[in-house]
């Protein structure tokens, strides 16, 4: 369809629930106005289609609260999400990070590259580190100028973070050749992570928390890795999470996860966003009693470079396969949503979730399926 | 003493099982035997490379496999490869290898490169984060037969476009294949801006290659 005919259409949904509301009411089991939905880590695409860079979104205020704004206005996103990125901890533990000006940030140096220089490493004071003091004074002033808007905060998996302290390559490689000090460095990492939860919790209370691993798929380590140098840590993070704030985490790991779903549900994660290259249908059969699903619709083929139609299409493919999930269901997209996804593509996806997941309810299919 | 045989198995042997040391006996002894340093390489230490990238196409093995593996054959590479003869690079097909600007996810590029190389390629490097127009520059001063590009960001693919229009404007394309890889790469993207070709992983993309190249 044209935008126009889009925007005809979606002026006719209404919207009778804030997100919180919704959430909240589905996770009591009743009927909601539409599927919770969400866009994954949106904030650098978000900021691109309303014209700023990813630099002005992280150093100006204003920017930042714009993008925040308008996101609730136009796209109906009231949350926000004020964490630590990929490799934030690394560069808070003194990897030399460098941020492109409209670009996601990356590694520079590593600042372990040889383990005799452990010891220097220490666990990261949120309200003392250069780099993770601004972000939770940016959290304070975003809280006060929105009060009522729901704020969430993530970190890193702890491999994840490792790569961003000790380059991946050497990381792999310490699994076979020197897995006694990969195992402090993972011990390190989710330290600091439960040390920016407390720091959190002592600021803002209880809030929803998430962690991001995109290096703990099948695609980069074994299943035999995974459960040495990632699941003993995922769950330490997970119970930590829960000590600090009362609830479990969810997370989003790309790649492929299959062999790993029912490690992830014992280990208690309450929700798990899965990349577009797995099934939502399979993961609901494995796994779906036990962790809420999201996902899944692909980023980059169908989000950034789809047409309104095909993003149309690909989310109601995903209410079909996995809206009935018995612990829940959230539409989402299959991994971070990109910068240069147009608008038009962002409201196709909102439209969607609101026809096709209309009156949805924990465990069932929507009125939006059935009754379309 | 240990046969010509023998000693090649070792060598493929000590890549397959990431020994570094016995691949760098075995390569002293091979030498010492006054075996031909090719032969070695090419029916030792590739071999073993080989079977490695068959295993990881299995799933036996997985990247860190793949990672030490190649160590190991380095280590026998670097000890054989100064008693090859001669021989000039124009035999070889010449390919440019880089992550593009913005992205330093090289893991996978260095797999590739690997692969590469170990089928018998001429890879010149450029390393990651790589200025668009270093690919071009390099594709002309080598004349290079084919160029390979990744990226593991969706921030960064636009750049893919960026070289296969540079390569356009420099007259370069009919010459130059183009390849293209990465993790939010598909066989869509590399159609819509008009690559040669996409491969999924580093053994897709040693097959790929010789596709494009017309190489048994």
């Amino acid at each position: 369809m044209e935008y126009e005919e889009l925007k005809r259409l979606m002026s006719e949904q209404k919207e009778e629930m804030t997100a919180a509301e919704r959430m909240k009411a589905y996770n009591a089991g009743e009927e909601v106005d539409y599927i919770p939905y969400t866009l994954q880590a949106p904030d650098p695409a978000m900021a691109d289609i309303f014209g700023f860079t990813t630099t002005q979104f992280a150093k100006d205020f204003e920017v930042k609260s714009e993008v925040i704004r308008r996101r609730k206005e136009e796209f109906g996103l009231d949350s926000f999400n004020v964490g630590l990125g990929l490799k934030t901890i690394g560069g808070a533990l003194g990897s030399k990070l460098r941020a492109p000006e409209h670009g996601i940030d990356y590694v520079e140096e590593h600042v372990l590259k040889d383990y005799a220089d452990f010891d220097r490493l220490e666990v990261t004071d949120p309200y003392k580190n250069p780099v993770l003091a601004p972000i939770l004074e940016s959290a304070k002033r975003l809280k006060d100028r929105f009060p009522d808007v729901s704020m969430t905060t993530s970190v890193a998996g702890p491999l994840s973070t490792a790569i961003a302290v000790r380059p991946v390559e050497m990381v792999l490689k310490d699994t076979v050749k020197n897995p006694e000090m990969l195992h402090k460095l993972l011990d390190l990492t989710v330290e600091c992570s439960l040390r920016w939860f407390e720091a959190f919790h002592r600021e803002f209370g209880p809030v929803g928390t998430n962690f991001s691993d995109p290096v703990t798929c099948m695609d980069v380590i074994s299943k035999k890795q995974f459960d040495k140098y990632s699941l003993p840590y995922i769950k330490k993070l997970i119970d930590g999470t829960e000590k600090i704030m009362g609830s479990r985490p969810g997370a989003h790991i790309c790649g492929k996860t299959s062999q790993i779903w029912s490690d992830l549900a014992d280990a208690g994660l309450f929700s798990f966003s899965i990349d577009n290259c797995e099934d939502l249908a399979v993961a609901k059969e494995a796994v779906g009693d036990r962790m809420r699903i999201a996902g899944n619709v692909p980023p980059v083929d169908v989000m950034k470079e789809g047409t309104i139609d095909e993003v149309i299409a690909s989310c109601k493919e995903c209410l079909e396969k996995c809206a009935d999930s018995p612990a829940g269901f959230i539409l989402n997209t299959g991994c971070q949503l990109p910068i240069g996804t147009p608008k038009a593509n962002v409201e196709a996806f909102i439209y969607a979730a609101r026809k096709y997941g209309r009156g949805a309810r924990i465990g069932k299919m929507p009125r939006g399926i059935t009754e379309s | 003493m240990s046969s010509k045989e023998e000693l090649l198995k070792r060598l493929s042997d000590g890549v397959v099982d990431m020994e570094e040391d016995d691949v760098a006996e075995a390569a002293k002894e091979y030498l010492e035997a006054g075996y031909p340093a090719f032969d070695g390489i090419m029916e030792g230490l590739v071999d073993g490379m080989n079977r490695a990238s068959q295993l990881y196409e299995e799933e036996e093995y997985f990247v860190t496999d793949v990672l030490l593996c190649s160590d190991a054959m380095y280590v026998g590479l670097d000890i054989l490869r100064p008693y090859l003869p001669e021989v000039s690079s124009d035999d070889k097909i010449t390919g440019v290898i880089g992550v593009v600007e913005g992205d330093t996810h090289d893991i996978g590029k260095n797999l590739v490169r690997i692969m590469l190389e170990t089928a018998g390629f001429h890879m010149i490097d450029l390393g990651r984060d790589v200025p668009l127009a270093k690919f071009v520059e390099t594709a002309k001063e080598e004349n290079a037969d084919f160029v390979c590009m990744s990226t593991l960001m969706t921030t960064t693919m636009g750049g893919m476009e960026t070289v296969i229009r540079l390569l356009e404007e420099e007259g370069l394309r009919d010459k130059v294949k183009v390849m293209i890889g990465g993790g939010p790469i598909s066989q869509k993207y590399a159609d819509k801006i008009g690559a040669d070709g996409y491969s999924q992983n580093a053994v897709e993309a040693v097959k790929l290659a010789k596709r494009l190249l017309n190489v048994a």
